[in-house]
């Protein structure tokens, strides 16, 4: 490789990279594509990548004007959707998807459309979405995304291009990680665990101290948990919670630049900014859901830490700062009490995405938690 | 307006969230159809953007003579261009709900235009009955009215003759719960929801009484004095002796995991699956089910 492009961000996906590169160089690019691969292997970063390169008047050089923008996900011709239902797309979504489809680009010679989470389609949005599938308008490009294969509706799957990501191991992660961002292993190990093992969250992550200032707290709540009484873990959820709200000023404060940034550059003209601010709104629940996860993460990284312990593989913790509350708690909790507390976190997450109130799902949590790994009798 | 004009053909409303000021400009120059005036009502005019609301104060300088143009808002900024335009034509005025105690005397003055005297007594007994909705009190006043015919005096005895109070305070429904009174608390609960009430929002009431009362227990076991907790809890004294007589009812376990089952309940809710009033009585079921030995 002679020369860096956003190529070089994707790490352990040769294979992937090689394709996608070659395909849009050599203008093979298809029209709508199935990004499989699971968390943290680099989908959504290919996904943009591949946006760059057909866009970018040089092939992807990332760091021009286009490239800069389709990262920072403000470039009007490249769209990236989730669902908008409580777990699935919705009908309307999948209309607007379409009307928009059918729109010339406004800046560039291409639209490109990622929509995040393809096994969220229901059979209804998935119908409404299929001739646009399998036929979009020239200038169309669509890229979706998922974690296996197997979860997308075969109506859909049929009518992509499979792109297959393989697994990015955790060594490979935090080498990454420490060349990006010069941390070193143990803090990437733990970031990787807070991010569920998502690189580009990881280093956001790392580079937040509320954030990493969080997951400390947390820790100590769990390392606390037996000795807690109601009153202790309604507070312990409470400042989860407020510093699960605090990233979001960072988010808040780089929005309003950007803001200001296009009344210099366009003027104040009456609904241009509208897009940006619910650009922004959704961005802002989308953050807030996110801390949400981490937290949950966290959770679910300590136990998975104390269960590795237990069972005499202390080298897979991935929590080290907390390495000895770990081994503490691991040699008076048992398997069946380490399972149902497990299970309690796999809950939470569950609510999370039914849009349950987070702090009601954090208590909850706690209290799952608490009484899972607490000794049968000495609460009641 | 309806004895200028015929308001039939002359009459449009505008809803803030999807009109334009253009549209609604538009409305109010348009020549009114075999009568003298328009009118032209924009509802919600404080969710109209920044430039919409200028072109309103623009208009508002050169107003079409034949147009009565009313502008609602449930709130507005005394300093937008709006605001001060329209104040200085001198039609800006402000109808504020009334304060919790001023109630009764609006509902005798409610009395009054329809040329009736209403008791003191009778008065609170309306509010109690149907609670602070001016739309419904206004409705039930009428009921009165007709009811006690040519009589002028409006006693409490008219009230109780035709207004049944069928308003339940969410609190008592809470304080049900409490007590453990299963029965109680689903009457109670299912009287709620037949008056509107949602049941997210009795579930998010539910979720904070039961968070006050895991609070209140673990003070109570951290032997806190009761004139103590109130200013821990965030709660008035004889709400404190209310909440903490209620959590002497359940072992810490019981409240942590009554707060389990309800985030259990308020996914079930959200996924929709099931009928909301059916998750929730199983919720008060559980939470108020047989103590344990």
């Amino acid at each position: 490789m002679t020369h860096r492009d956003v190529w070089d961000g994707l790490v352990g996906q040769d294979k992937v990279v090689s394709f996608l590169r070659k395909s849009s160089t050599e203008g093979t690019t298809t029209h709508a594509y199935l990004f499989v691969g699971p968390p943290g292997s680099g989908k959504r970063s290919a996904a943009r990548a591949l946006a760059c390169a057909l866009l970018c008047e040089d092939g992807g050089c990332g760091t021009c004007s286009v490239c800069t923008r389709i990262k920072r996900g403000s470039y009007p011709d490249v769209r990236v959707y989730e669902p908008e239902g409580a777990a699935t797309y919705m009908v309307e979504q999948a209309r607007e998807i379409i009307h928009d489809t059918n729109l010339s680009p406004v800046e560039g010679p291409l639209k490109i459309y990622i929509l995040d989470r393809a096994e969220a389609f229901n059979p209804a949005a998935a119908n409404a979405l299929l001739k646009t599938l399998e036929e979009p308008p020239d200038d169309v490009v669509l890229i979706l995304l998922t974690i296996s294969w197997e979860s997308v509706l075969p109506t859909i799957a049929s009518r992509c291009q499979v792109v297959r990501f393989a697994p990015v191991s955790p060594s490979t992660a935090v080498a990454l990680m420490a060349e990006r961002s010069g941390v070193g292993p143990d803090d990437a190990m733990a970031a990787l665990a807070a991010s569920g093992g998502v690189i580009p969250r990881a280093l956001d992550f790392i580079s937040s101290p509320v954030r990493r200032a969080a997951r400390g707290r947390l820790l100590g709540v769990l390392r606390d948990l037996p000795v807690m009484d109601g009153r202790d873990v309604l507070e312990a959820a409470r400042e989860l919670l407020t510093s699960v709200k605090a990233p979001l000023d960072e988010v808040r404060v780089r929005q309003e630049a950007e803001l200001r940034e296009r009344v210099e550059f366009l003027g104040k003209t009456a609904g241009s900014l509208k897009p940006i601010e619910d650009r922004h709104k959704r961005e802002l629940s989308a953050r807030e859901r996110e801390g949400i996860g981490e937290l949950v993460n966290v959770a679910g990284s300590w136990l998975r830490d104390v269960a590795a312990t237990a069972a005499g593989a202390p080298e897979l913790v991935a929590n080290r700062d907390a390495a000895d509350d770990i081994a503490a708690a691991a040699s008076c909790i048992g398997d069946r009490q380490l399972a149902r507390a497990a299970n309690a976190v796999s809950e939470a997450r569950r609510r999370i995405s039914y849009n349950v109130s987070p702090q009601l799902a954090i208590e909850a949590m706690l209290f799952d938690i608490q009484e899972a790994i607490t000794c049968p009798r000495s609460w009641e | 307006m309806a004895k200028v004009a015929d308001l039939d053909f002359n009459m449009e409303t505008f809803d803030g969230d999807g009109a334009s000021a253009d549209e609604v400009v538009n409305a109010a120059n348009t020549m009114p159809f075999l009568s003298e005036r328009r009118l032209v009502v924009v509802r919600g005019v404080d969710k109209m953007g920044a430039a919409d609301q200028g072109s309103l104060a623009d208009y508002a300088k050169d107003p079409a003579p034949y147009t009565a143009l009313v502008l609602v808002a449930t709130k507005i900024n005394r300093g937008s261009r709006l605001y001060k335009a329209v104040h200085a034509l001198g039609g800006a005025s402000e109808y504020p709900a009334p304060k919790r105690g001023e109630y009764p005397a609006e509902v005798t003055k409610l009395f009054a235009e329809h040329g009736k005297r209403a008791s003191g007594d009778a008065a609170r007994a309306l509010v109690d009955a149907v609670g602070r909705d001016l739309r419904r009190l206004d409705s039930e006043i009428d009921k009165v009215v007709a009811y006690v015919g040519a009589r002028e005096r409006v006693d409490a005895a008219d009230i109780a003759a035709v207004v049944t109070a069928d308003a339940v305070s969410v609190f008592e429904y809470l304080d049900a719960l409490g007590a453990r009174d299963l029965g109680s608390a689903l009457r109670l609960l299912a009287k709620l929801l037949a008056s509107g009430e949602s049941v997210h929002g009795v579930l998010a009431m539910s979720v904070r009484h039961v968070r006050n009362l895991l609070g209140a227990r673990a003070l109570m076991d951290r032997h806190t004095r009761i004139d103590e907790m109130a200013p821990q809890l965030g709660m008035a004294p004889w709400q404190v002796r209310n909440v903490v007589s209620q959590a002497g009812n359940f072992t810490p376990r019981e409240l942590s995991r009554a707060l389990c089952a309800a985030a259990a309940t308020e996914a079930e809710l959200k996924s929709g699956a099931v009928e909301g009033a059916i998750v929730l009585e199983r919720w008060v079921m559980s939470v108020t089910g047989p103590r344990r030995a």
